[in-house]
């Protein structure tokens, strides 16, 4: 009787501890819908795995909002922004989505899954209702219609220049470690990098999938060391990324590491000296050095405001709100509807617009195209790193 | 493969550190304390906050004092959540039950904590506090946090069981777990034992915790959440109480882990580990090495 029931509470228990690790929370703030104030809605992983960036996203697009209300707002209006927690979960962003389109935000602003925003953005065009998502780089997200767009550059746009950068150091074989839970990681392990290393004629020695939520990445870590690569393409993220550059130096792995943005915001600082030689593209990088004005200025002015220096994700949640308020200025006085915002924002696209991610931030086929920069992490802060091509992605001045 | 057999010691030796604390709550308390994995997880913030706080700290005081605050943590949990609802519970069936809830949302107090506290981003141990080294023996690697954290598995998996085994406090606990009332008409303070008990395990989880940071290079507030369902897998493997099976099924399940890791892939080494769960469960529910529960360990 006893084993039955311990069975019973074991069996209980698994189950309440595999839910508890499925679910995470949610939540709203602010929010109104009064004639002289313009409601945008931000729904953001701030919680769960993508908390780590999503957090970021959302006092990025905090900062720009104030810095518009500061300044009297747009045409007249103030902006209100409410935020709602997706918490890195598909079914509760798209529970978001689907209130969201509902109320009466002028548009929906989203960061960082892709998984989630594939899933939401279907919604927001079935609905009508101008959707931007900010990071999620896998195909299919603006493909859903004309409200959906996207401010931040696909990466896999970046591995071209950084794999021959990294070729031109004497790199002729990659290894690739990726997150098999990331659509974006599982497009770039398993087609973008292999593309771009067939036309470069470097080899690919292992490709090993791992899981986010993994812990032990010793056993992958040694196939790749085993296969002996050159460099090593890290494709996890949040604190898989520490982890797996520990795991790959102590299984003997001790060349250069590269992989994508989700390296940066501070994500190698645990690593440190672990992580010496790792490279990633990234669409900012809080440093002087920056390539072009806008992020630079952005960089000071959000330094000056805040105390601390953005993060890409915050120049990302800041050029969401920027491209919103462009279209709206075009508005001006007149209605604001979900059409006459869809209408601006293909207007704005068009022409592109000043972020802190580009000057301008430029479009194809609704997706942001920005100069991008190649960073270096030397073990104690991230660099722009020395001897790269400018603007890093070719395609921005039309040259790729 | 050699290199696997020494990863699969490495991890088989976090298990082992991680499953004791749990079953040992489970055997004595009747509690399935599913906090464990929370109190492993503050056991590393400890020491993180500590050395964000006092520099320079060697590694021993450190670890000693993220031991000392996982135990306080695991005493308090037992004391204002866990003996109150003990108490108030009708029959044992409704304690386990109850207590097993308690624990659910004292985890998600205590995992809350700490990701306000880490601003939710991964954090580490800084390096200074255990210089990491590896030596190269016959084209194998082998890192001095990875022979560390095999030390401290067996002095205190061996210390635990000599303790359960052959110390007045260790008969006195076994004999509380069989039976508390008759215990407690022989002299023996149930509350007491119940406590030292939930010390125990909490300081094991604690040990547990820092020591993954520093084999795995960072932490963060969910950390305790993979563990917790391996810890499962392990017990359930061993039978509930046998801390001898708990040792063996901890280095079993990493070593079939990291063969599977290795040679099929990460995607499926997590599954393994349920499959196995769901077969041993339907052909022998008792587990594998289970000998009538923890008062007979």
């Amino acid at each position: 009787m006893r084993h039955r029931a311990r069975t019973a509470t074991c069996l209980l228990a698994a189950s309440v501890a595999i839910l508890t690790a499925a679910c995470g929370s949610s939540g709203s703030s602010g929010g109104s819908a009064a004639g002289d104030v313009l409601k945008i809605t931000y729904i953001a992983d701030t919680s769960g795995p993508g908390a780590f960036y999503g957090k970021d996203y959302v006092a990025g697009a905090k900062y720009a909002v104030d810095q518009v209300n500061a300044e009297g707002g747009v045409g007249g209006r103030k902006l209100d922004l409410e935020v709602v927690d997706s918490a890195s979960d598909q079914q509760a962003a798209v529970g978001a989505m689907t209130k969201a389109v509902k109320s009466n935000s002028s548009a929906v602003l989203y960061a960082l899954l892709s998984q989630n925003a594939l899933a939401m953005a279907p919604i927001a065009q079935r609905s009508k209702v101008p959707f931007i998502v900010g990071q999620s780089g896998v195909d299919g997200i603006t493909e859903a219609g004309d409200y959906v767009y996207r401010t931040t550059t696909s990466e896999g746009r970046f591995y071209e220049a950084m794999l021959s950068t990294l070729h031109d150091k004497g790199a002729s074989s990659t290894a690739i470690l990726y997150a098999s839970d990331n659509p974006t990681a599982v497009t770039n392990a398993t087609k973008t990098i292999p593309a771009i290393a067939k036309k470069l004629g470097m080899t690919i020695t292992e490709t090993v999938p791992v899981k986010t939520a993994d812990t032990d990445y010793s056993q992958p870590a040694s196939r790749i060391a085993d296969s002996s690569p050159d460099v090593v393409a890290d494709l996890t993220f949040g604190p898989a990324v520490t982890t797996s550059i520990q795991a790959l130096r102590e299984a003997g792995f001790d060349g250069p590491l590269y992989g994508t943005s989700a390296l940066g915001a501070g994500a190698l600082k645990p690593a440190g000296a672990a992580a010496k030689d790792t490279y990633y593209p990234s669409v900012f990088i809080p440093s002087p050095k920056l390539p072009w004005a806008s992020g630079t200025s952005f960089l000071s002015e959000y330094q000056k405001a805040t105390g601390s220096a953005p993060s890409f994700s915050a120049a990302g949640g800041h050029d969401q709100v920027m491209f919103l308020v462009a279209a709206l200025q075009e508005i001006g006085k007149g209605d604001v509807t979900h059409e006459s915002v869809k209408d601006a924002l293909a207007s704005v696209a068009g022409k592109g617009f000043v972020g802190a991610t580009g000057e301008p931030v430029r479009f194809v086929d609704r997706a942001a195209v920005t100069p991008g920069v190649l960073v270096r992490w030397d073990g104690e802060a991230e660099t722009v790193a020395p001897d790269q091509p400018s603007p890093l992605l070719a395609a921005y001045t039309g040259r790729g | 493969m050699t290199q696997q057999l020494v990863n699969a010691i490495a991890l088989g030796s976090i298990y082992t550190l991680f499953s004791l604390g749990l079953t040992l709550s489970w055997g004595i308390l009747n509690v399935l304390n599913l906090a464990h994995g929370a109190i492993f997880t503050a056991g590393t913030m400890f020491a993180f906050l500590l050395t964000e706080h006092a520099a320079g700290l060697p590694f021993a005081v450190v670890l000693a004092a993220a031991l000392v605050g996982s135990a306080l943590l695991a005493v308090l949990m037992e004391a204002v959540a866990f003996a109150p609802i003990r108490a108030r519970s009708g029959n044992a069936l409704d304690a386990e039950m109850r207590t097993l809830i308690a624990s659910v949302a004292v985890a998600s107090i205590i995992v809350t904590v700490v990701g306000i506290q880490s601003d939710h981003q991964p954090y580490a141990l800084p390096q200074s506090l255990l210089e990491r080294h590896r030596y190269d023996v016959l084209g194998v690697h082998v890192s001095n946090v990875q022979i560390l954290v095999l030390v401290a598995a067996i002095v205190l998996s061996a210390l635990l069981v000599l303790f359960v085994r052959r110390s007045r406090y260790g008969r006195a606990m076994r004999a509380v777990a069989f039976d508390r009332t008759a215990a407690g008409m022989v002299g023996i303070s149930a509350r007491t034992l119940q406590l030292a008990a939930m010390a125990l395990s909490g300081a094991l989880a604690g040990v547990a915790g820092v020591l993954l940071a520093v084999y795995l290079g960072a932490a963060d507030a969910h950390m305790g959440d993979s563990f917790l369902l391996k810890a499962f897998a392990i017990i359930i493997l061993a039978g509930v109480g046998s801390l001898e099976g708990a040792v063996f099924f901890a280095y079993a399940l990493a070593l079939v882990e990291t063969l599977v890791g290795y040679y099929l892939g990460g995607d499926v080494r997590d599954a393994l580990a349920f499959v196995l769960i769901v077969v041993i469960l339907v052909l022998r529910p008792q587990g594998l090495a289970a000998r009538q529960g923890w008062q007979r360990a």
